[in-house]
């Protein structure tokens, strides 16, 4: 189901009876009244807070109309830099105005908009001191509305851009936010394995939490291998779930891949950096593991698994030339690709590239 | 006031347990003239709960009456002597007032999906009622002698937060006195992503339990799988066809709730129950999959239905017996008119322990309700359990932990001793011991005062052996707590209780006669209430058949009204129109 199981709030419920209809039409003239003030005001610059009630109740009836949003904001930043204008208490009220709308509408990306435009304003023309309570609650409430639904990408995005700004804000103490981050992250995991957002979040908060912790290329290394260990355990109890291939693929093209970094750069992406020796080793063990898991014979119709082992089997003879026992064989990777074509009929064009050597993942 | 004797009634129902209550309930607005009546002081019957002082009384209350005694036998109170006022105690250590718990004859746990929960919804008495959620289902496993730090190996894991745990646990380890702890607790899996965090599963088992768990997710479309297996032992089936061992069944079986060994367990019985265990989490609310509702399980929801029965002008009488039946038919035609019609049987005139005489069409009960018509329970053999309620002077926190990120605290635990976790003196050869079952009650059930706990605990088996087993299981369970000091029983009630053994599977069809009432055909006898830890929704089925008995089979439900949708009564409730 498109929405993970939360209602959405029906648009489209017919009327049925004579004097629901009645009611509905009284509510839709009731409704074209209010665009129609709303536009009328703004072509005049009316830009009060009287137009700003205005736009409120229009807002609450249709949480999604992006102009009437861009409206507010252009009455909002009239009033909030107008002079004797009170910045805080006009962020906060809008703060509180999208609080219901979020739960009626969880999927709004106009709310989230406005939200960060808040937060935004707050950062431009509140002191510090009274910013960081704003971010601080706003990663509270993130917290609550991905309670309710932990696989609302809207939330995840929200969360990343109000806790990246908090990092910046805590100075010192920015790396407790990133280890918390990486934490909710691991814990959203634990609580669903499928969820594609916490599995990024956690991807992308690793990287962040080995730079915090200043970790050597040793440590580097050791937190390569619990992730992996404790993703191969993960994909041992599914190996049905694509999100939990998604990060298996996401740690091993990062690191073993023959294209992946050879040193360290400001923009480093990956975990840590492998010599192709390491390279090989590392694939070598997940092609074994693919491999047993292969042969605890339940996994015949899992095309996920047949996939890794066509990409690492190709990949490991290629990323360490040096290595003598060459990997996998031709026949055997052709065998599985004739397996992928058995599942996945639908992608049949590139399994016959693939079988023709073209285009597998680099 | 109108004597009871000048009205003439509908229906008399006798007892006020949950079957009962929960028929007055469906009857509350259909106009019907009902006449309740309970021989006890208390509402719920055998399903009641009690404070310390009702409790006592009940217990002398069974000893007197040789009808509550078929159900409910070897009845006795033990209470630690407190510790004088003087002496310096916490206050869990000692038992608070009477009024301050309320020990529940019918704690048992309603899964998400349970029929009843939508009835509770569609008849508007959900408000009256609150529900909590059943947290975590463990297993106990003895352990060897062996000394306090050889346990199961820590996973390592990247998170800052998990390697403070890890650390904080292996330093405890270190730090604990080698105690002789005679077994520990192991979590139960709830689904896949405890599977995934169990540490004590290797990796080849855990493939084989979600192979499992997938099967069971949809086992009613693979009949060919386990079908023929059906009446076979449970523990066969998962040994062969899964290829799953003996400590591998263990939880497996422990979801089951079965009151049978693992060989006695049938196939056809665990997969149902396994797969409303896993289809039923997440339903209500993330991590858990069943509730119980405060304030003393079965018993508040007998209240609230009888109250909703006197809203609905029921007239309520406790206190007050059947004490014989008078079987008159006074129509001489028998055509009974199924198609419409009322029943062509006369009216039954009762006679109640006060000395009311009363004039009935339907009479409503169960063999221990109703004196007079003790019908030959066509229920099936007989079963029983014993049973014990304790307070206990702790709160067991570690039985509660939290479910999971973003869901309710935990107001339920369930403990399972397995075949064999048991030492007995007996000479019991291990495999052949009943399953023992601890549900744990904490005191945000209302059921105890803060501080400490309710276990109840229960045993397939008879009673001395029962309360042998039953006895140790809660010693074990309280020593392998992780409090400073082992937590002590301050108060129990030790009962076996029986029942019949016609189990859900064998629901009655709403055409075929109302079991077990002889040739009477305007009484309706509920058979006596299920020893099973689960609600049973079959009670339902039942509830149904009588409610469509009684308003007429009208050939087109609509005419009757729906069974237990209700509309608010004016005045109550909210306006749920969701307009904006």
């Amino acid at each position: 189901m498109a929405s993970h199981g939360v209602p959405r709030p029906s648009s489209s419920r017919l009327a049925r009876t004579g004097q629901a209809r009645a009611k509905e039409l009284a509510k839709i003239e009731e409704y074209r009244n209010l665009v129609a003030l709303v536009q009328e005001k703004m072509v005049e610059k009316d830009y009060t807070t009287a137009t700003l009630s205005q736009i409120t109740a229009l807002l609450t009836l249709n949480p999604e109309y992006s102009t009437i949003w861009n409206y507010r904001r252009l009455i909002l930043t009239h009033l909030l830099h107008s002079p004797n204008s009170k910045p805080q208490p006009l962020l906060q009220t809008d703060l509180k105005f999208l609080l219901p709308l979020h739960l009626t509408h969880p999927k709004a990306y106009t709310l989230y908009t406005h939200r960060h435009w808040l937060l935004q304003q707050s950062l431009l023309l509140l002191p510090a001191s009274s910013s960081l309570p704003i971010f601080i609650s706003e990663l509270a409430l993130c917290s609550t509305l991905l309670s309710r639904d932990p696989r609302n990408f809207h939330g995840w995005g929200y969360r990343r851009l109000v806790s990246e700004e908090l990092v910046g804000m805590m100075r010192e103490k920015g790396g407790e936010v990133v280890e918390a981050e990486f934490d909710y992250a691991n814990r959203m995991v634990e609580a669903n394995l499928s969820n594609f957002s916490a599995w990024h979040a956690r991807a992308a908060w690793g990287i962040r939490v080995l730079d915090v912790r200043r970790a050597d290329a040793s440590e580097r290394l050791r937190f390569f291998e619990n992730e992996l260990s404790l993703i191969t355990r993960a994909l041992y109890t599914d190996p049905y779930d694509q999100s939990l291939w998604f990060y298996h693929t996401y740690l091993l093209l990062t690191t073993c891949s023959p294209k992946s970094p050879p040193s360290p750069s400001p923009s480093r992406k990956s975990i840590t950096t492998l010599t192709p020796p390491q390279k090989s080793h590392y694939l070598a063990q997940t092609l074994a593991t693919l491999r047993d898991l292969l042969d605890s014979g339940d996994v015949e119709d899992c095309k996920w698994v047949f996939e890794a082992l066509v990409v690492y089997g190709r990949m490991i003879g290629r990323v360490d030339p040096g290595r003598r026992d060459g990997g996998v064989g031709e026949e055997e990777v052709m065998g599985w690709l004739g397996k992928l074509e058995v599942l996945d009929p639908l992608r049949a064009g590139r399994w016959k590239d693939w079988k023709r050597g073209v285009g597998v993942l680099e | 006031m109108e004597s009871l004797s000048e009205t003439t009634w509908d229906v008399l129902i006798s007892g006020t347990g949950l079957q009962q209550s929960l028929l007055a309930l469906a009857l509350s607005r259909s106009g019907k003239k009902v006449l309740h009546v309970d021989k006890n002081g208390f509402y719920g019957g055998p399903d009641a709960a009690f404070s310390l002082q009702e409790a006592e009384d009940w217990v002398k209350t069974v000893e007197n009456d040789t009808l509550t005694s078929s159900l409910f036998c070897n009845v006795s109170i033990t209470s630690t002597p407190q510790p004088d006022q003087a002496t310096r105690s916490s206050d869990s250590a000692r038992l608070a007032v009477s009024r301050a718990y309320c020990l529940s004859l019918s704690p048992q746990l309603l899964y998400s999906r349970s029929a009843l929960l939508p009835i509770l919804v569609s008849s508007k008495v959900f408000r009256q009622l609150e529900f909590q959620a059943v947290g975590s289902w463990w297993i106990y496993n003895p352990l060897k002698a062996v000394p306090a730090d050889a346990s199961s190996p820590i996973e390592h894991s990247n998170s800052s937060s998990e390697r403070t745990e890890e650390a904080e646990e292996h330093r405890r380890r270190e730090e604990r006195p080698p105690k002789d702890r005679r077994g520990e607790l192991r979590k139960v899996p709830n689904g896949r992503e405890d599977i995934f965090k169990d540490s004590t599963i290797d990796l080849k088992s855990k493939r084989s339990l979600m192979k499992f768990l997938r099967f069971v997710a949809d086992y009613e479309s693979q009949p060919d799988v386990w079908e023929s297996q059906a009446s076979s032992s449970f523990s066969e089936f998962l040994a062969s066809r899964f290829n799953l061992p003996l400590p591998l069944q263990t939880p497996l079986l422990a979801l089951t709730m079965t009151p049978d060994t693992p060989v006695e367990t049938t196939t056809g019985f665990a997969l149902p129950r396994i797969a409303r265990h896993l289809r039923s989490i997440g339903a209500l609310g993330p991590g858990f999959g069943a509730i119980i509702p405060k304030w003393g399980g079965g018993a508040e929801i007998s209240q609230v239905a009888c109250r909703a029965g006197a809203v609905g002008g029921g007239v309520y009488m406790l206190g007050n017996n059947v004490e014989a039946v008078n079987l008159k038919t006074e129509n001489e035609t028998h055509t009974s008119k199924r198609d419409g019609g009322e029943s062509c049987e006369g009216l039954a005139e009762v006679q109640l322990q006060n000395g009311d005489k009363i004039k009935t069409k339907w009479i409503v009960g169960s063999d221990y309700d109703l004196p007079a018509l003790k019908a030959t329970s066509g229920f099936g053999k007989e079963i029983s359990s014993t049973r014990s309620i304790s307070v206990v002077s702790s709160p067991l926190p570690s039985l509660f932990p939290t479910i999971t990120e973003g869901a309710p605290l935990a107001a339920g635990a369930i403990v399972v001793f397995p075949p064999g976790s048991l030492s007995t003196e007996t000479k019991d050869v291990p495999g052949e011991m009943p399953p023992v079952y601890l549900v744990a009650h904490p005191s945000n059930t209302g059921e105890c005062p803060d501080g400490q706990c309710v276990l109840y605990a229960s045993v397939s088996a008879e009673s001395s052996r029962g309360h042998t087993l039953l006895d140790q299981a809660i010693e074990n369970l309280l020593e392998s707590v992780d409090d400073e000091s082992t937590p002590k029983v301050l108060y129990q009630i030790r009962y076996t209780q029986t029942s019949a053994s016609s189990s859900s599977d064998k629901v009655q069809e709403p055409e075929a006669p109302p079991p077990a009432s002889s040739a009477l055909e305007n009484v309706l006898l509920f058979p006596p209430p299920s020893l099973d830890l689960v609600f049973d929704d079959s009670i339902l089925e039942r509830v149904r058949t009588f409610w469509r008995m009684i308003v007429g089979e009208g050939g087109d439900e609509g005419d009757e009204g729906e069974f237990m949708v209700f509309e608010d009564r004016e005045g109550l409730g909210v306006d749920l129109s969701d307009d904006e």
